[in-house]
């Protein structure tokens, strides 16, 4: 690994939370390293895939949850009165 | 369906103001990051609906009570109530799932999907099942950097912070996390591209 960017930088620049001055540092870095580059855009392509992965909660949850707020409401507005 | 412009601290107001609508808009915008985090640390999905409501009642009773005071942060919120009563549940029952346990998983539902074409549909669904399944496979530790970090939209400080570790140890699971997702998906021999 190159003298000045570490595996941290890397991930830091991956979730573009590096400085200015950084980000051109680890860019460079992935820019001349064979190496640093299959790091990063290996990290890159696993990252990509985590976003793809959401799911639902069950309707009757989001039910319960929106009944519960409209059940209680009254005593709410009861006390900001 | 419109996406209501106005931002989650606005509608929090409305709500307060007794407009009940405007939590059903908090929780359509949000459900999918707060639920898909839960379920990747339970790995049950009937307890991840359980504890998704639990939070959703909390989160009503906190705000009613008026001690909500985070501004413009509503999602990491909701987030840290649904952590701890994660928390809460594996203190009852004595243990942390520190290393993952089975390798099954059911289907679930998945995300709606733009995609008018269904083989591209299926395909797409059958990676969004795969790469949970993947995710549920992470160790404790890094499953919980990577809903941190994806799904709170938390900085690696912020992440240190709440797990009362140093930066770079949060960095380091993030890392880890990333690699192992690599060397499941080569090890499945698995071809994921959306």
């Amino acid at each position: 690994m190159n003298e000045t960017i570490t595996l941290n930088h890397l991930v830091l620049y991956l979730y573009n939370e590096t400085e200015l001055t950084e980000s051109v540092m680890v860019q460079k870095a992935i820019d001349q390293n064979e190496e640093i580059a299959e790091e990063f855009y290996s990290m890159a392509a696993a990252r990509d895939l985590i976003d793809h992965s959401l799911m639902h909660a069950s309707k009757s949850s989001i039910n319960s949850i929106l009944s519960y707020a409209t059940l209680t409401a009254p005593l709410h507005k009861k006390a900001i009165a | 369906m419109c996406k209501d412009p106005r931002n989650d601290q606005e509608l929090v107001s409305e709500f307060l103001r007794g407009n009940e609508d405007t939590l059903q808009e908090l929780i359509v915008r949000h459900e999918r990051k707060i639920f898909t985090s839960i379920y990747l640390l339970v790995k049950d999905r009937d307890l991840a609906n359980d504890i998704f409501q639990e939070t959703f009642i909390k989160v009503i009773k906190t705000l009613r009570s008026g001690n909500y005071n985070e501004e413009g942060k509503f999602l990491s919120w909701v987030l840290r109530i649904s952590h701890n009563l994660v928390i809460d549940h594996f203190r009852s029952l004595k243990r942390m799932p520190m290393v993952y346990d089975t390798d099954e998983y059911s289907v679930f539902d998945t995300i709606p999907l733009e995609d008018t074409n269904i083989e591209d549909k299926m395909i797409a669904e059958q990676i969004q099942t795969t790469v949970r399944a993947l995710i549920e496979q992470l160790p404790y530790d890094q499953r919980e950097v990577v809903i941190m970090r994806h799904f709170a939209n938390m900085s690696f400080k912020e992440i240190a912070d709440a797990t009362g570790v140093s930066i770079n140890t949060s960095l380091g699971r993030m890392r880890y996390a990333l690699i192992n997702l690599r060397k499941l998906i080569q090890e499945k021999q698995l071809v994921l591209s959306m």
